[in-house]
């Protein structure tokens, strides 16, 4: 059985380097600072993600009216919303996939565009990062894609 | 409250005492790390540590309350009832060692239901969990390290207390640490941005830049690709954004150094004080500003014991509409 000391050692191990992974989970999955008890509230300013499903129409690519969507599917929309606004590339995408096909029967493919801003210190301004999802029938999963089909 | 030594308490430095630094040869590596933040006394311990014990556990029942009457939708109510009552009944648990050695036992169990209730909530509230609840949750923990035995129980409070101050100084030291290595506060862009989005940061820093810029800082759409430059030319401004993290990274060690401490301790809690004119963050500052209190000598935290509970209980009947004032309660984020 280790110490009592050795077992606060451990905690505050993890209270040490915790926000330093952090750091590196931001950067490289787009996770939200202020989530995840990475310590790092008020560092950069994170607004409001923006979610959009795109489908094909007879006026080309337009977006999908969430008001038109069932209860189930508006409340899986919002739940990714939130949920990728905090763990950003960490939250997959699929779930909000089927769901979406399986609320759309008539769409053979939609596209999900997830829009991130941030404050980018070189300029001072707010910029975007978009990334997009393609969902497919009867291909299993999203898969992303550069720019819309 | 007293600080004298309890019946059977050895002062510190004694002959015998269970406090007596252990030789420096046989001490183990976390022993050195914790002794570095230096040897509380043996007389006021188990003081500092029983009211350090029920204030995080009536701040965890406290907030539970307030978390459980302000549940959003999907959030199983359920789960988190029964952990604000485990964590009530864990703060009830934790009163009677204030008074006296009898509830010793039950006392020490009680931080551990607590961080089983804390288990539940960061189950339940993840990925969407404060960062103050993880503050919160990992002094809990620590404060469970403590043993019931006659030796192991003091040597184990003088581990807690040495670090509960590394906690406390840690804390501190990222939260500034971060701000420095996201970039946003050399030339005050988070600040600036902060002083668009929301009054109360605008009323804070609006004597250190002009009326142009707060005007043009407001007139930015947040939601605007392109909104900016989050930038203004106030030296002022830009010194008082860096001074934030600059103190926070200074104040951690002093936190740590025995000799330094009450004079970093007085001026977290300063800082604390200042960042919450515009952060109103009022969940994390009773937190850590309750943290930070344990690290002193003298009884403070234990004397503003009954005020905290007090505050506590106002705030849970405020939310609960039992007293007016349930939309102020709402914005202190518990």
């Amino acid at each position: 059985m280790p110490s009592r000391a050795t077992l606060a050692l451990v905690v505050l191990g993890w209270v040490a380097l915790w926000p330093l992974l952090h750091r590196g989970l931001v950067a490289r999955f787009e996770v939200n600072p202020w989530k995840l008890g990475g310590l790092a509230m008020y560092t950069t300013a994170v607004p409001p993600l923006g979610v959009v499903v795109l489908r094909k129409s007879a006026q080309g690519l337009v977006a999908v009216d969430e008001r038109q969507l069932d209860d189930e599917t508006r409340r899986e929309l919002e739940r990714f919303r939130i949920r990728r606004h905090a763990l950003g590339e960490l939250q997959s995408a699929d779930p909000l996939g089927r769901q979406l096909l399986a609320a759309l029967p008539d769409a053979d493919w939609l596209v999900i565009a997830v829009q991130r801003l941030q404050l980018d210190p070189t300029t001072a301004r707010l910029k975007a990062s978009t990334s997009r999802f393609l969902v497919e029938r009867g291909v299993s999963g999203t898969t992303r894609i550069e720019s819309v089909p | 409250m007293t600080s004298e030594a309890r019946p059977g308490e050895r002062l510190r430095g004694g002959p015998s005492s269970s406090n007596a630094p252990t030789p420096k040869t046989s001490r183990s590596l976390a022993r050195r790390i914790l002794d570095l933040a230096g040897e509380p006394s043996a007389a006021r311990q188990r003081s500092r540590v029983d009211a350090l014990r029920t204030f995080l556990l009536l701040h965890g029942a406290t907030r539970s309350w307030l978390w459980l009457l302000e549940a959003p939708a999907g959030m199983s109510t359920g789960l988190l009832g029964a952990s604000a009552v485990g964590l009530t009944l864990a703060a009830g648990l934790s009163l009677p060692a204030l008074r006296s050695q009898d509830g010793l036992r039950l006392a020490v169990a009680a931080p551990r239901v607590g961080a089983l209730c804390l288990l539940a909530q960061l189950w339940l509230t993840f990925p969407l969990t404060h960062n103050h609840f993880f503050v919160e949750l990992y002094a809990v923990v620590l404060v469970a390290l403590v043993g019931d035995g006659g030796g192991e129980r003091a040597d184990s409070e003088r581990v807690v207390l040495q670090s509960i101050c590394w906690l406390a100084a840690l804390v501190l030291f990222h939260t500034g640490f971060q701000k420095l290595l996201y970039g946003a506060y050399w030339r005050g862009e988070l600040l600036a941005f902060l002083v668009g989005q929301a009054d109360r940061f605008a009323i804070l820093f609006e004597p250190l830049l002009s009326p142009g810029d707060v005007e043009r800082l407001r007139s930015h759409d947040a939601m605007q690709i392109g909104a900016g430059p989050y930038r203004v030319d106030s030296l002022l401004f830009r010194l008082a954004s860096n001074a934030v993290w600059v103190a926070e990274i200074g104040l951690a060690p002093l936190l740590i150094h025995p000799r330094t401490r009450r004079m970093a301790v007085a001026a977290a809690l300063l800082l604390l004080l200042a960042i919450q004119l515009g952060a109103r963050e009022f969940g994390f500052a009773l937190l850590f500003g309750g943290l930070l209190l344990s690290l002193l000598e003298s009884p403070w935290l234990r004397r503003a014991l009954p005020f905290i509970a007090a505050l506590d209980l106002l705030a849970v009947l405020a939310a609960g509409g039992v007293l007016p004032g349930a939309d102020f309660v709402r914005t202190l984020n518990p």
